[in-house]
């Protein structure tokens, strides 16, 4: 049986978005791994929107946090609004100086990235995990036109020279409060935005409409394996 | 197709293999590819493009530029089209406006033999004694006024915004402007070039700059090649910078995006506006200025009359004339006002082609065809004063008259930024100066009209421009540009007037030294009074000669009386392009589609969609008295995922939650919880909730939907003063939940729940609990909001949805029902729970909503201790109390009290209802409001204003209205 939604007690809040989808298991839920024709290289490479709310995801907060991410192998960025790749494709994202997220590779293996120990704990005495898999949404916006695209959403200069890889930008998005993380996948480039999780479903689609100048589509994850 | 065309090079806009055929006032005309409305028009010889505002005259094209009111057309729906702007497309109808029968033959014609009847402000002065006189008038003047109509059936179209952030914007494509963006982007630097014309090149298109010989194509392709070759230079044509705003953050309309520009440095090359000058009859179709012609000959290849005069300040009269002659136009004379005339190299060519020249003279009248459509002669006369002239002169035949009265600088943008505007009596010449710091000035606006000047100004903005940015090494060389282009005293009033000043508003000269003479002196006073400059070109021809009437007519110089104040926008703007696309946030919860599948009709909630209640609209009282009479007889369910939620964590937990909440939380047990009310400093309360206790450090605390994000912040606010080792995180997000309440809500959750005493003794009223559902942590809490047993189950957002269908499911057997806000709300009502924001507003501190007993007055603080003290020290005026109303008196629906109805203590307005709701468990109309403090005791009489101005008598009770024992709770 394919997988759907419904087949797990986990769904993200933007599931009902994608109907007509096809799906792929990944953890304890699904995400969208096609919407049919459009899914191509050539859409990823110049303008597509993704949802990987269903990507793992974790943080942890607290004067203790660094120091935990180093002791779990964790590199942690020196500085705040900067993220880092580790080798296993897991995000680093810095997001205050006691306050960090991790996201998992979205194409990696869905046991490739261990956040059990931070999930719903007090992993220590010095910082508390998040709920970030609850209370955000993940999308990904991929190609060429991300600058222009997200200037019709964000009051944020967001092109290349003045956001470069790796740069995090906690701003408004779509009068919606949002995280954007420059990033790339398969050397495409990439904004991750985490946006709360209720509003998801208001942002794809103002998402959906800015992208529509730029012949921007959703696609599925699957996508990416056509790199 | 007219044979009115000149041949190629003339017509840089224009694609003569793609003819475009549309209508105008019913009749058929064609144009090319590139055309705008008007440029098609005058190239089939329809110079009558409308009427104008007062006096309905027949107008023509004035600057061919969108700087004037003449070419105002209706597009199909659309009204007050700049048919010197709007390119034409296959089929459009467009048809002149403001006008009764035809544009050619407008009925209202008459209204111009009136207007000795109808002086400056005579709207002011006529229509308001005596009283009541006004109304009488109002519907014939509304009749007469507007230009255009609105088609009441267009469909929104879709105008959207985006933002761009340049190192240098340069507002003006003209050689200025090209010259900056050319120097600015050799420093590698972003560069965005404006220009609100279709093509690049400003006057270097069209102008012919005849003294420094320059071969002005040649140099317009090189920059333009320059610039498109350059790949760190935007350009954006047609679009118009409306408005700069504080720290270069600049207004730029282009279609129907508006951008939303943000530069580090901003250079305004915007150019010059070319002046009329003013005599009798200036405005007759065929008279226009010298760059209209210009334009009209260069961009869209129309020959614009067969005889021509060039009526001139300057030697630009001079250029132009060469230019009309070089493309087939007779040359009748040039008129320059100067009695030294031009300097003997600018009048040689003239003389050699045998153009006659006539100094110190000026057209004093310009004469109408019979039709008066059309120009047909002008009165030239010799100038023997400032502004008067020989009484007898000679009439010249001619069919276009072109205007070089001067310039002004397009100063609006740099005054918008505060620069101040100076004029030289002496020169006749303008200066901008105090500039703020990141913005810079450059060309014609800079009153610099040497071309060689220009070009040099705009490389030494540019450089300026990057040494702001940071760049050392360049430099640039001081100039000065002595070219003197203006004439002092260009305006010649005729007995007979008609000598238009304003052409938008049909401004005559007397009209603005009649304002004068009535005691509106300051230029401000003049405008508001005679409406000058307040039409579409916004004083852009206006302006100056309105100064120096009034500078003349009190006694001043023209420095002294100044110009209006420029305000942003900059060009008329639609509302499309201000709303734009909307943006408006909704919040769903993680449950949103199970309520849309129960048939729940959605309400806002703050940014939220909650389900008001489930069935049809039409049904609303039944649906809302049915789910209220399910929670007090068996179990339902609401989705409470809005409440806010907010973590507390550290050390300082409950140190940090005892001083923000009024209550006690020091000594509350772990897995306990309390009611919550925080009241602002000024002792209002502000919000309400429940804390619980998690751990010693933890505490998860719930918060109003509307309400939370307001706490959190001032939360983040106080200890950002305190410093305790505390971490505040808002999660309202992270969390969905439920509210199961109902006197089988126990039974129920028993099903759902394995591992919990739900007991009353072990899991009694405010107790708190955790469990696990789906591998996932669950936060259980007692609460009784609705007044029955209930249960809150919190769960990570994810899995809401689950929670949902899973107590759905298990409750079949206990005949759960969903239930909705609108049931929630009467059934806190009939147990006399206040909701924070509804039953409160502004003043309301504790005391006056009964909830002193959540007050701690013996700790020594809490966030608005102080103000509470006072507020409940001082005698009270009102009190928010109970009230109710018998069913049987309220023979109507009409006569329900609402929300927001006034409740009044005898003829004094004494507070207002806050809730009022049918309760089918107590058959009575129940409500709150404030009262009088002397009607606030039970059985008191209250007397509530309903609609119609009708009153309705209640009784104030107790509260609350239901189960006053609390015995619900406690039911096994």
């Amino acid at each position: 049986m394919k997988p759907t939604p419904n087949c797990f007690r986990r769904r993200s809040s933007t599931y009902s978005i994608h109907d007509a989808s096809q799906y792929q298991e990944r953890g304890n839920s699904v995400v969208v791994s096609t919407y049919g024709a459009y899914d191509s290289l050539a859409q990823i490479t110049d303008c597509a929107l993704l949802d990987l709310s269903e990507c793992r995801r974790t943080g942890v907060r607290g004067a203790g946090a660094p120091k935990l991410l180093a002791r779990l192998g964790y590199s942690v960025p020196e500085s705040v609004n900067q993220s880092l790749a580790m080798p296993d494709g897991t995000l680093v994202a810095r997001l205050g100086s006691t306050e960090c997220w991790l996201l998992e590779h979205p194409l990696a293996e869905p046991t490739a990235a261990d956040f059990s120990a931070l999930d719903y704990g007090e992993p220590n005495d010095q910082c508390h995990s998040l709920y970030c898999q609850h209370s955000h949404a993940w999308f990904a916006l991929t190609g060429h036109h991300l600058a222009p695209l997200m200037a019709k959403v964000c009051a944020v200069d967001l092109s290349a020279a003045a956001f470069p890889v790796g740069a995090i930008a906690q701003t408004s998005v779509a009068r919606v409060n949002a995280i954007v993380i420059h990033h790339q996948l398969q050397l495409i480039p990439v904004f991750y935005l985490l946006v709360d999780s209720s509003s998801a479903h208001y942002l794809w689609h103002a998402l959906s409409d800015a992208m529509q100048e730029f012949d921007g589509r959703p696609v599925g994850i699957n996508a990416f394996h056509m790199v | 197709m007219s044979d009115n065309r000149l041949p190629e090079p003339m017509g840089l806009l224009i694609d003569r293999d793609h003819p475009v055929s549309f209508d105008f006032e019913g009749g058929s005309f064609t144009g090319f590819q590139g055309d705008t409305i008007a440029s098609a028009l005058l190239a089939n010889q329809q110079w009558l493009l409308s009427r104008s505002f007062k006096y309905h005259r027949p107008r023509g094209p004035l600057t061919l530029a969108g700087q004037d009111a003449n070419t105002l057309v209706q597009l199909g729906g659309e009204p007050n089209v700049l048919a010197d702007r709007e390119s034409i497309t296959d089929g459009v109808v467009v048809s002149g406006q403001n006008y009764s029968g035809s544009l050619a033959r407008d009925r209202d014609a008459y209204l111009d033999s009136l207007s000795g009847f109808l002086p400056v402000g005579f709207y002011y002065r006529a229509f308001f004694k005596p009283k009541g006189m006004w109304e009488k008038w109002e519907r014939p003047i509304r009749k007469k006024a507007g230009l255009g109509k609105l088609d009441l059936t267009h469909q929104p179209e879709y105008y959207d915004k985006q933002y761009l952030f340049y190192d240098v914007v340069i507002v003006g494509a003209g050689p200025a402007g090209l010259s900056a963006a050319v120097t600015a982007a050799k420093q590698n630097v972003r560069v965005l070039l404006v220009d609100e014309n279709p093509l690049l090149g400003g006057a270097l298109s069209y102008h012919r700059f005849y003294h420094n010989n320059h071969d002005s194509i040649r140099l317009r392709n090189a920059l333009v090649d320059n610039v498109a070759k350059n790949e760190r230079i935007t350009v954006l044509t047609n679009a118009v910078c409306n408005a700069w705003f504080k720290d270069n953050y600049l207004a730029v309309i282009q279609g129907k995006r508006l951008f939303k520009v943000r530069a580090k440095e901003c250079i305004v090359a915007s150019g010059s506006f070319e002046q009329h000058v003013v005599f009798r009859n200036n405005d007759v179709p065929g008279v226009l200025m010298t760059s209209a012609a210009m334009r009209l000959m260069h961009w869209y290849a129309v020959k614009p009359g067969n005889t021509a005069v060039v009526l001139t300040v300057n030697d630009d009269g001079y250029c132009a004339a060469l230019t009309l002659h070089e493309q087939g136009v007779r040359v009748a004379a040039v008129v320059d006002l100067r009695h030294t005339g031009a300097l003997a190299e600018v009048d040689k060519p003239l003389v050699e082609l045998g153009i006659r020249v006539i100094s110190g003279a000026t057209v004093y009248e310009a004469i109408a065809n019979q039709e008066k459509h059309r120009l047909q002669a002008v009165d030239v006369r010799k100038i023997i004063d400032k502004g008067r002239v020989e009484p007898d002169g000679e009439t010249i035949e001619c069919d276009v008259l072109c205007m070089s009265g001067g310039y002004m600088p397009a100063y609006q943008l740099l005054c918008q930024a505060g620069a101040t505007l100076s004029y030289s009596d002496d020169q006749a010449s303008f200066a901008l100066a105090n500039l703020p710091e990141h913005l810079h000035i450059a060309g014609s606006v800079n009153d610099n009209h040497d071309l060689d000047c220009v070009m040099a100004d705009g490389q030494m903005a540019a450089t300026k421009a990057l040494q702001n940015l940071g760049f050392v090494g360049i430099d640039y060389e001081s100039m000065s540009c002595e070219q003197v282009v203006n004439h002092p005293w260009p305006i010649f009033p005729h007995p007979k007037g008609k000598e238009f000043v304003d052409f938008d508003e049909d401004l005559q000269v007397r009209d603005i030294i009649n304002a004068t003479r009535l005691g509106y002196r300051d230029i401000q006073l003049v405008k508001r009074f005679s409406t000058l400059g307040m039409g579409p070109s916004q004083g852009r021809h206006s302006a100056l000669p309105a100064a120096r009437l009034v500078a003349d007519a009190t006694d001043r110089s023209v420095s002294e009386t100044g110009v209006t104040t420029a305000r942003p926008p900059f060009a008329p703007e639609k509302l499309a392009h201000l709303a734009g696309r909307r943006f408006d946030p909704y919040r769903r919860t993680a449950m949103h589609q199970r309520h849309v599948a129960l048939g729940a009709q959605m309400m806002p909630a703050g940014s939220w969609q909650r389900p008001a209640f489930y069935g049809p609209a039409s049904m609303r009282d039944e649906c809302v008295a049915a789910e209220a009479v399910q929670v007090r007889t068996k179990v339902g369910i609401i989705d409470v995922s809005t409440l806010g939620g907010l973590e507390i964590r550290g050390p300082d937990a409950a140190e940090f939650v005892n001083r923000i909440y009024t209550f006690a939380f020091l000594k509350q047990p772990v897995g306990k919880t309390r009611y919550a009310i925080v009241t602002s400093e000024q002792g209002v309360v502000i919000d309400d909730g429940v804390a619980c206790r998690l751990a010693e450090d933890h505490f998860y605390i719930t918060a109003t939907t509307s309400g939370v994000d307001r706490v959190y912040r001032d939360m983040t606010k106080w200890n950002a003063q305190w410093r305790l080792n505390v971490d505040i995180y808002n999660v309202t997000s992270a969390f969905a939940a439920v509210n199961v309440a109902g006197p089988q809500a126990r039974a129920l959750l028993g099903d759902v729940v394995s591992d919990i005493d739900l007991s009353p003794e072990a899991f009694p009223y405010l107790a708190y609990r955790e469990t696990t559902l789906f591998g996932a942590p669950v936060r259980m809490m007692r609460v009784g909001f609705v007044g029955e047993l209930g249960y809150e189950l919190h769960i990570p957002a994810q899995y809401g949805e689950a929670l949902w269908d899973h107590i759905m499911s298990v409750g079949q057997g206990h005949g759960i029902k969903p239930f909705g806000v609108e049931a929630q709300r009467l059934l806190r009502l009939e147990k006399g729970h206040i909701i924070v924001g509804q039953d409160t507003d502004g003043m309301s501190h504790p005391g006056e909503l009964d909830l002193g007993w959540a007050v701690n007055r013996k700790k020594p603080f809490f966030v608005g201790c102080r103000s509470v003290d006072i507020m409940m020290a001082k005698s009270q005026t009102r009190k928010l109390v109970g009230f109710s109303i018998p069913s049987s008196e309220l023979k109507t629906k009409v006569l329900k009290p609402k929300e927001g109805h006034l409740v009044l203590h005898g003829q004094e307005v004494a507070g207002h209802v806050t809730s009022c709701e049918y309760s089918p468990t107590l058959d009575r109309v129940i409500g709150l409001a404030y009262a009088a403090v002397a009607d606030s005791s039970p059985g008191k009489p209250l007397t509530i204003r309903v609609d119609d101005n009708r009153t309705v008598n209640a009784e104030v009770v107790s509260l609350p209205f239901f189960d006053p024992e609390n015995h619900r709770q406690e039911v096994r």
